[in-house]
């Protein structure tokens, strides 16, 4: 008993050290020279596919298949790898594209803090960035002597080396081709995949870079000499062990995971994603090495039809015996049948196949967390992909692989596909949305989790877009806390910004003890008479703005105009629908309207005048008016004496100015304008008039200065002519005054009734909109993505399901649109400054929820799960 | 843009294996693979010469005939336990490259006399794509790097 353990235990038990000896003989540039190959290692740009149209899939897929198609008779090897964010990076852009932050108050929030906790927070979440690389076998390894020149650059003297570098030009170009849009490497990504792959899961040392393109023998030392691998014999892992000098080894135990049994697809059609792409998915890093070779039709034709004349031998046998062949072999007849016409008639694109190993490798810091990732790996491939996900002993020599250069098994878990099932594999798509620079705004959820980057003025700054930005979703659907997080960012930045919030919580921000000394909250139910006069909420043009007289002229008419359409909706807006219904009222209250005329200095009190000076019928419309006049309230639009110029210079002096109207009534967008209280049937032209008011502030700052405008609850805006016009002007002059504007509503229809939007807006957020028909408005009209994702935006930030309680990772999650036009699924962050989360918090109890039971540093909740922390957390 | 017909793997002929129905026309009760019959047969002989030639020590006439009897059972059993293992996947061929490596190629005892090498070229700090950006915040106040208390990769812990 004793014996045999003991024995297996010599056998299996004692940890062995791998001999690290790499095949890499030399690096130069983006090429690598092993013992007798030489690669060629490149990267490929990220491609668009979430919320894509089918055409625009099928259209990169079919790109893809042509790349590798075109490569036949190439040995290849996708590696795919992730980077942390880069966050210092991010940081140092953000603070130079911010010239005046906001000054500090002592003892409170720096411009400093606030850089500091979006980089934790970038930095302790999982937010990597996914590297694809590809490397392509050139050929043999080229003499030293042609190599060096090369390197040199001089014109190379022999035929073979002018040969060997019109092959590398040409695979450049053919690589650079859309689809791939691949660039060679620089030495550097060289080194660090190199060291990446030696290390894989360890942190980069920090001399991952060279001086110099060219690494040759001792040098590649430095890969492999900072890292030990040890194994047991037929044991599941491979211990790494990383020796930085100086610091504590750091362990990392990784498990290679290569994959068995693929299904017969539908691509793209069948919804599922790119059969590499799921990894993105996990809360599990994971990365990717697929070597083989793209075998060209004419080396397969023997191989294809001894397989097609086996299976009809088997099939003939089991016949000789009067037995009906199992299934397997009528279908195994089938496909081979088909494979053999794919291969022997087929174009490249058919009938090139992949022939090789495809493995992903996990890891985790001890052996317990690297298995239990394995299983969530193979789990979700086999659940959701129907593809066998086999853990095979062997895995040092299997870990070997994802080195560039090494080999790779030509036995076992050998798989062979057409390269349009290779193809659909589809490392490279990611989901990259946002402004390449400006603040932390959440991150992606819909494939792999990115960071996000918002920056308001990067349309107008950049692109000459507008910048209009339209947000819709359902209450509770997390509008207010976007509008929340976006104008921290902008406030804090130093931008000027106003806020309207006619229900308030918003004005909570001006209270932030950092902001409190550059805030004023402009509560309008206390402001001065007159204040929303329709007449005067319209700026004046000024002279200057305009490059002739012709272009003033028609400036100043188009303001009469708005004017006189401000003035008839607001009267509209108080009138009954009884009395709307009857046509005579639009034209008593135009002609009125007409003959007071359009210029600033209008009093409202003018048109009841005029009313009161028409027939029977305009009289009645006069008293309908002078009684809404005087509601509570009445006298902010209709003041007793000529008003003066309002007071929007209160609005000038502070960075940030939030404007309220409590104790408003606002009607419910879903009820019908005949069921509104009287109350309601008032608040509507203040709360429309208040739009106005708040958007005048563009004008009160020079022209170039970044400012920003929120409009939270601006609905029925669209219902009218001027609030259709206002969107115009918005979408206009956001752009030449360089202001964000973001409007917040419940219906997608507010802002597309204004029409030609693609034209006026700078990109859109829409969170959940449950009912689906108005879901597919949102989706073609705003997103401008296909009408068959519209079922995402009824799932976004979902509510409880019964039973469950309310999932805090599933709240503000948005789609987005971005500046360029890609879409994806975010979700809002706002945990990352504690003093905002407390702010914008609007559900009730929620706070005191959170504080007692949410273990801290939690990001994505899976993770929680994935260690136990969850448990733990909540014990300690 | 025409519908694209559906996309598979090459495996379903290459997953097939020719089994032995038996003689021409009698059907065996059972459908061995021949790579199975060959396993058998394979490992019946080692088992039957082993037996045999320890039998013949006590009475050469048992262990010519009761040598490859015994030995049978064994054989089978053997080969039941070890023919799962053996697939389209794993074929013999690979074991036969997977057991001895795992044995090869390493060295006994993991213990530092490694030699230290040492590196020839200069090794400069390159900010993106290395760990140095992990380990630092950017700061305006000082426009440095700041170290970062709580490393990215500890937080697990
Ligand atoms: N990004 C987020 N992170 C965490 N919680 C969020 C987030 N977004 C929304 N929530 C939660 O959802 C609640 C409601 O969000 P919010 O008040 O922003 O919704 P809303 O769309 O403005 O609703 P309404 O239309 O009623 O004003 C918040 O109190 C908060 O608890
Ligand atoms: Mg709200």
């Amino acid at each position: 008993m004793n014996i045999g353990k003991g024995l297996k235990n010599r056998v299996f038990g004692r940890e062995r050290v791998v001999e690290l000896d790499l095949e890499a003989r030399e690096i130069v540039g983006h090429l690598l020279v092993t013992r007798t190959s030489l690669w060629g290692w490149y990267g490929l740009a990220p491609q668009e596919w979430t919320f894509t149209s089918e055409d625009t899939r099928t259209r990169l897929w079919d790109q893809n298949v042509h790349r590798y198609a075109q490569l036949a008779g190439h040995a290849i090897r996708v590696r795919t790898s992730s980077r942390p964010f880069p966050a210092y990076d991010f940081a140092r852009k953000l603070d130079q594209d911010t010239p005046n932050p906001l000054p500090d108050v002592p003892g409170v929030e720096t411009f400093d803090t606030y850089l500091e906790a979006q980089q934790r927070r970038l930095h302790t979440s999982l937010l990597d960035d996914k590297i694809v690389t590809l490397g392509v076998r050139l050929g043999d390894a080229p003499p030293v002597k042609i190599l060096r020149s090369m390197v040199r650059g001089e014109a190379p003297s022999t035929g073979a080396g002018a040969k060997l570098l019109e092959e590398i030009k040409q695979l450049n170009q053919h690589l650079a081709g859309t689809g791939f849009d691949a660039r060679p490497l620089s030495p550097t990504q060289m080194a660090w995949l190199m060291h990446r792959s030696c290390s894989l899961g360890m942190p980069v040392p920090p001399h991952a870079g060279v001086a110099g393109g060219e690494w040759t023998g001792e040098d590649l030392y430095a890969f492999t000499d900072p890292v030990d691998w040890f194994y047991k014999p037929m044991g599941r892992t491979v211990r790494l062990v990383g020796l930085t000098p100086g610091e504590k080894p750091v362990e990392r135990h990784v498990a290679v995971l290569t994959l068995g049994r693929m299904p017969t697809r539908e691509f793209p059609q069948d919804g599922i994603d790119p059969w590499m792409l799921a990894t993105d998915r996990l809360a599990v890093p994971v990365e990717w090495s697929a070597s083989g070779y793209l075998v060209p039709p004419t080396a397969l034709r023997s191989a294809v039809e001894f397989e097609r004349n086996r299976a009809e031998n088997i099939d003939k046998h089991y016949r000789e015996h009067e037995e009906t062949p199992p299934p397997a072999v009528t279908r195994g007849i089938k496909e081979a049948i088909a494979t053999y016409d794919e291969v022997t008639e087929g174009d490249a694109r058919t009938a090139v196949r992949f022939a090789g190993p495809i493995r992903a490798a996990v890891w985790g810091t001890t052996e317990d967390e690297c298995l239990s990732h394995a299983r969530t790996l193979m789990d979700r491939y086999g659940e959701s992909y129907r593809i066998e996900v086999a853990h095979p002993p062997g895995q040092v020599e299997l870990l070997r692989e994802f080195i560039p250069g090494e080999l790779w098994a030509l036995s076992g878990y050998q798989r062979r596909m057409s390269v349009g099932y290779f193809a659909a594999g589809m490392p490279h798509v990611s989901s990259s949305v946002g402004t390449p620079t400006g603040p932390y705004l959440g991150y992606t959820t819909a494939t792999a989790r990115r960071a996000v980057l918002h920056d308001g003025h990067f349309p107008m700054e950049r692109l000459n877009a507008p910048g209009v930005v339209p947000i819709v979703a359902e209450p509770g659907g997390g509008k207010s806390t976007l509008v929340g997080v976006l104008a921290y960012h902008s406030v804090t930045r130093g931008q000027p910004t106003i806020i309207l919030d006619p229900s308030g919580p918003l004005a909570r921000l001006c209270q932030m003890p950092s902001f409190a000394p550059h805030a004023r909250h402009l509560n309008l139910t206390d402001a001065e008479p007159g204040t929303l006069a329709p007449w005067q909420l319209i700026p004046e043009p000024q002279p200057q703005e305009f490059r002739s007289e012709r272009e003033y002229g028609r400036a100043k008419a188009r303001a009469h105009a708005e004017r006189k359409q401000l003035g008839f909706d607001t009267f509209r807006m108080m009138l009954p629908n009884t009395t709307l219904r009857n046509p005579a009222t639009d034209k008593r209250l135009r002609d009125a309207i007409r003959y007071v005329g359009g210029s600033v200095s209008v009093n409202p009190h003018q048109v009841i005048k005029m009313l009161r000076a028409g027939d029977e019928y305009a009289r009645e419309i006069a008293d309908l008016l002078e009684e809404s006049s005087e509601f509570p309230l009445g006298e902010l639009i209709f003041p007793t004496d000529r008003s003066s110029e309002f007071t929007a210079e209160a609005a000038t002096d502070k960075q940030l100015v939030v404007i309220t109207m409590p104790g408003l009534v606002l009607p419910s967008p879903d009820t019908d304008r005949d069921h509104w209280s009287i109350e309601e049937l008032f608040a509507q032209p203040l709360l429309h008039l208040a739009a106005f008011y708040t958007s005048r502030f563009i004008y009160r700052r020079s022209m170039g200065e970044r400012k920003n405008i929120f409009l939270d609850e601006s609905h029925f805006m669209g219902n009218w002519g001027s609030g259709r016009a206002l969107f115009v002007r918005l979408g206009r002059d956001s752009r030449k005054w360089n202001t964000a504007v973001y409007t917040s509503s419940q219906h997608p229809e507010d802002v597309l009734s204004v029409g030609r939007v693609e034209a006026l807006i700078g990109g859109a957020l829409v969170g959940r909109l449950e009912d689906l028909d108005i879901a597919e408005k949102a989706m073609t009209g705003l997103l401008r993505a296909p009408k068959e994702y519209a079922t995402a935006v009824t799932k976004l930030s979902p509510r409880p399901a019964p039973g469950s309680t309310f999932d805090v990772s599933r709240t503000g999650e948005f789609i987005y649109r971005d500046c360029y036009g890609r879409v994806d699924k975010i979700r809002v962050d706002r945990d990352w400054a504690p003093e905002l989360a407390t702010v914008l918090e609007t559900t009730p109890g929620l706070p005191r929820l959170a504080s007692k039971e949410a273990p801290p540093q939690l990001f994505i909740d899976e993770v929680a799960d994935l260690f136990g922390l969850g448990r733990d957390g909540a014990a300690a | 843009m025409s519908r694209v017909p559906s996309i598979r793997t090459d495996d379903a002929p290459r997953r097939l294996r020719a089994v032995w129905l038996g003689p021409r026309g009698h059907t065996l009760s059972w459908a061995w693979e021949y790579r199975r019959w060959a396993t058998f047969g394979a490992i019946w002989l080692g088992f039957s010469a082993v037996l045999g030639l320890i039998l013949w020590q006590a009475e050469p006439l048992l262990g010519l005939i009761a040598g490859p009897m015994w030995a049978m059972p064994f054989a089978h059993l053997v080969t039941a336990r070890l023919m799962p293992y053996v697939d389209y996947d794993r074929p013999i061929r690979y074991w036969r490259r997977v057991i001895p490596g795992e044995w090869k190629r390493s060295q006994q005892t993991p213990t530092g006399e490694r030699q230290v090498r040492v590196n020839t070229r200069e090794i400069v700090v390159v900010h993106d794509w290395s760990m140095e950006v992990l380990r630092t915040l950017y700061l305006r106040s000082t426009d440095r790097c700041a170290p970062l208390a709580q490393p990215r990769w500890g937080w697990r812990q």
